[in-house]
């Protein structure tokens, strides 16, 4: 019975650099391989570099693949503009709202009113960012600015003494963490973007 | 300390003595440890580019024994992490031993 064959380090870099960027893989490519031209068994790849799925999911938690960088630079305007246009519509129906009982009711416009000022502050500060970074921080804001305006809603009516059931009293009291834990997924993703974007380069 | 945290500390001591190249790191690991610890070399340049989009390390594309090598050192802020994890690990290890019930060390300099 014959040995299985050793492994290559052309197949090790294969399988641990797939999918990344090219200037990544090159720059990664670089030093494994002189990784292993130094070591003291240059012909044992995976006895010196150790798992290549491992060094995978690793580089993967560092960098965006190349088909994850591509979505990234589809813009997602319509998706976007859909959002805001409906939390503006709440704005000038909480407006309404207001008006109509005299300004005795503004609770309505406060969710609503929020979500669009701190958009505008999103916008702004994102304005002068490269194109794809740009896109990653409104399109970020966007998922979360709908369920917050939800969220204050919610919050308002039970504070006001409403009754919303007690899933919803749930919600309202856990949806704080959940928006924290989306931040910090975001704050991750955009370390990675930025790592990511250092390599390869920022067409804008 | 979990592992990943452990080869970041061991690659910012490594490197507090001078610049060196992903092969030296993990052979400098290794010996300092007097073999006890080793650097998995291939997750060893994960954890590299980790630190240098830190801002904890910096690389550059040097000329060693005529060869290009990227060799990596340690920045100001790389300094005052490795100042701030060497205390809370030997606030670790003073925790451990007074539970263990064996007699305090001298923290090294």
């Amino acid at each position: 019975m014959t040995s299985p064959k050793p492994m290559t380090l052309h197949y090790w870099l294969t399988v641990a650099l797939k999918d990344l960027p090219e200037p990544v893989q090159l720059r990664l490519e670089d030093e494994y391989r002189a990784h292993l031209l130094d070591s003291e068994s240059p012909n044992d790849v995976q006895g010196v570099l150790g798992d290549p799925n491992m060094v995978k999911k690793q580089l993967g938690s560092l960098y965006f693949t190349t088909y994850k960088l591509k979505e990234l630079e589809q813009a997602k305007r319509g998706r976007n503009i859909f959002v805001h246009t409906f939390v503006a519509a709440m704005a000038l129906l909480g407006s309404w709202i207001a008006w109509d009982s005299h300004g005795k009711d503004l609770t309505q416009l406060f969710g609503p009113v929020s979500v669009l000022l701190i958009s505008a502050v999103v916008w702004g500060c994102s304005a002068r960012s490269p194109l794809i970074k740009r896109q990653f921080v409104r399109s970020s804001w966007t998922v979360s600015a709908l369920q917050i305006m939800l969220w204050s809603g919610w919050t308002i009516s039970l504070l006001s003494g409403q009754s919303l059931g007690a899933f919803m009293g749930y919600y309202v009291a856990l949806f704080p963490a959940l928006m924290l834990y989306q931040f910090w997924d975001a704050r991750q993703n955009y370390l990675r973007l930025d790592r990511t974007l250092r390599l390869v380069g920022t067409p804008n | 300390m979990n592992t990943r945290e452990r080869l970041r500390l061991l690659i910012l001591a490594v490197l507090e003595r001078q610049p060196e190249h992903g092969y030296a790191i993990a052979q400098a690991i290794h010996a300092r440890s007097e073999g006890l610890l080793t650097a998995r070399e291939g997750t060893l340049y994960p954890a590299l580019h980790a630190l240098e989009g830190e801002g904890l390390i910096l690389s550059e594309e040097r000329e060693v024994g005529g060869r290009l090598r990227r060799e990596y050192r340690l920045t100001e802020a790389g300094l005052g992490a490795l100042a701030r994890t060497r205390t809370d690990w030997q606030a670790q290890i003073r925790a451990v031993q007074a539970v263990l019930g064996l007699p305090q060390q001298e923290a090294q300099s």
